[in-house]
């Protein structure tokens, strides 16, 4: 399973848009700390602006500028 | 007036759990609703239910020794409805709960040492922790008529498991508070997200436990004869202010305080659970504690003994081991505790 790391921009989505919003604070709290996270299976797909705020850690490079 | 004839039975109430958008504002029709295989419930009265008085002190001297209708007041600014839910702790109902309690309703729901993401909640500020509770055919005039809480928060929940008790199910207590007044109308859930009753297929039982061990710390797994289980996570709920007499003295918000997480273990009192409890006298009992199905699996990385004692019960002896849940303190992103709900 792929791992998640935030973008910067991901302390910029409200609460409404975030991982709050999809009932997973432990996530949300997480990836605020700068840890990667797993991403619960059930909130998949995630929404496209949220995705974006997302990069794979473990990929080398991959989504990273 | 004659006496009425109406009358409200417990089989007779279906308990729906429904996110709110807005605090202080019932779960909309086209929300998101949970029907709960309650197995009981309550809740404070309508009216003067739960209503304490409060009273002056008495003057000195004759005269002044009885208590007069301005010295005895009703205290409605700070009143606090309570809602209690008993339930079978089916997969669907253990992650609603979790979601109100710390806001994690995805398996494995986690609470985390710095949770909560919040620790104040704004009447009529968006925020999907709030609940609305709701009793089908619960209002005074029983059936057809029903009764809901609003603006829910809540303060406490329990999972308590007995080989010996409700075949071995697993019960989960619920216990909420709200500052606004319940509200005697029916809700009408349609064109939103309703799970229905039905869909509680998924159920946690002692019996399907093939995990139930302990590590001490530096030790290895002691593998318990686990007779029962409970595991407590509680919170502070503070109703903040309060809103004129024409408005029901309606809270400004909440403010919530920390999670203390607590359980207790009772297993046959045996070489493992002895050696699960037997710890140096420099080092503090410390265990990782872990209770699986396959399915449900509770874990705590850092629970630590309070008190342990023996039940010298007619089927065997048998060791009680108290403990309280701790995150590891080198970060506060670790868990304290995780319940999941899914293999």
């Amino acid at each position: 399973m792929a791992k998640y790391k935030a973008k910067p921009e991901y302390n910029e989505l409200g609460d409404d848009k975030n991982f709050l919003a999809l009932g997973s604070a432990s996530t949300h709290l997480r990836l605020k700390a700068g840890l990667e996270v797993d991403i619960p299976a059930a909130l998949s797909p995630l929404p496209k602006k949220l995705k974006e705020c997302l990069k794979e850690s473990g990929s080398p490079k991959k989504g990273v500028k | 007036m004659a006496k009425s004839t109406a009358f409200q039975v417990n089989q007779g109430s279906k308990v729906t759990i429904g996110t709110e958008v807005t605090l202080g504002t019932a779960t909309l029709a086209a929300g998101s609703t949970l029907e709960m295989p309650c197995t009981e419930y309550s809740f404070s009265e309508l009216g003067a239910g739960g209503l304490a008085l409060d009273a002056a002190p008495f003057r000195a001297g004759l005269g002044g020794s009885a208590q007069s209708d301005d010295m005895v007041k009703a205290r409605r600014h700070d009143r606090m409805w309570e809602v209690s839910l008993t339930f079978q702790a089916s997969a669907k109902a253990i992650d609603r709960i979790c979601l109100a309690l710390f806001g994690d309703g995805t398996t494995p729901n986690i609470l985390l040492g710095n949770m909560p993401a919040a620790t104040t909640y704004k009447h009529a500020v968006a925020s999907i922790v709030p609940v609305t509770i709701h009793f089908e055919d619960g209002a005074h005039a029983g059936a057809g008529t029903d009764i809901h809480f609003y603006g829910c928060m809540c303060t406490s929940f329990s999972l308590s498991g007995d080989l010996a008790s409700n075949g071995g199910n697993v019960i989960g207590t619920a216990t909420f508070v709200t500052g606004y007044p319940p509200v005697e109308s029916a809700l009408t859930f349609t064109g939103g997200t309703h799970v229905l009753m039905t869909s509680h297929v998924t159920m946690f039982n002692m019996h399907d436990l093939s995990t139930s061990t302990i590590t001490p710390s530096g030790g290895s797994a002691e593998d318990l004869v686990l007779y029962g289980f409970d595991l407590n996570i509680e919170r502070p709920v503070n109703r903040i202010g309060f809103d004129t007499a024409a408005n029901n003295f309606k809270p400004a918000g909440y403010a919530v305080g920390g999670y203390e997480v607590t359980g207790s273990l009772t297993a046959k009192r045996d070489a493992e659970s002895l050696t699960a409890i037997t710890v140096a006298d420099s080092a503090q009992p410390v265990f990782a504690l872990d209770l699986d199905t396959t399915v449900f699996q509770i874990s705590a990385a850092k629970a630590i003994l309070d008190t342990a004692s023996i039940n010298f019960d007619d089927d065997g002896w048998k060791n009680v081991m108290p403990f309280r849940c701790t995150y590891d303190s080198a970060a506060t992103s670790n868990p304290v505790v995780s319940i999941g709900t899914a293999a």
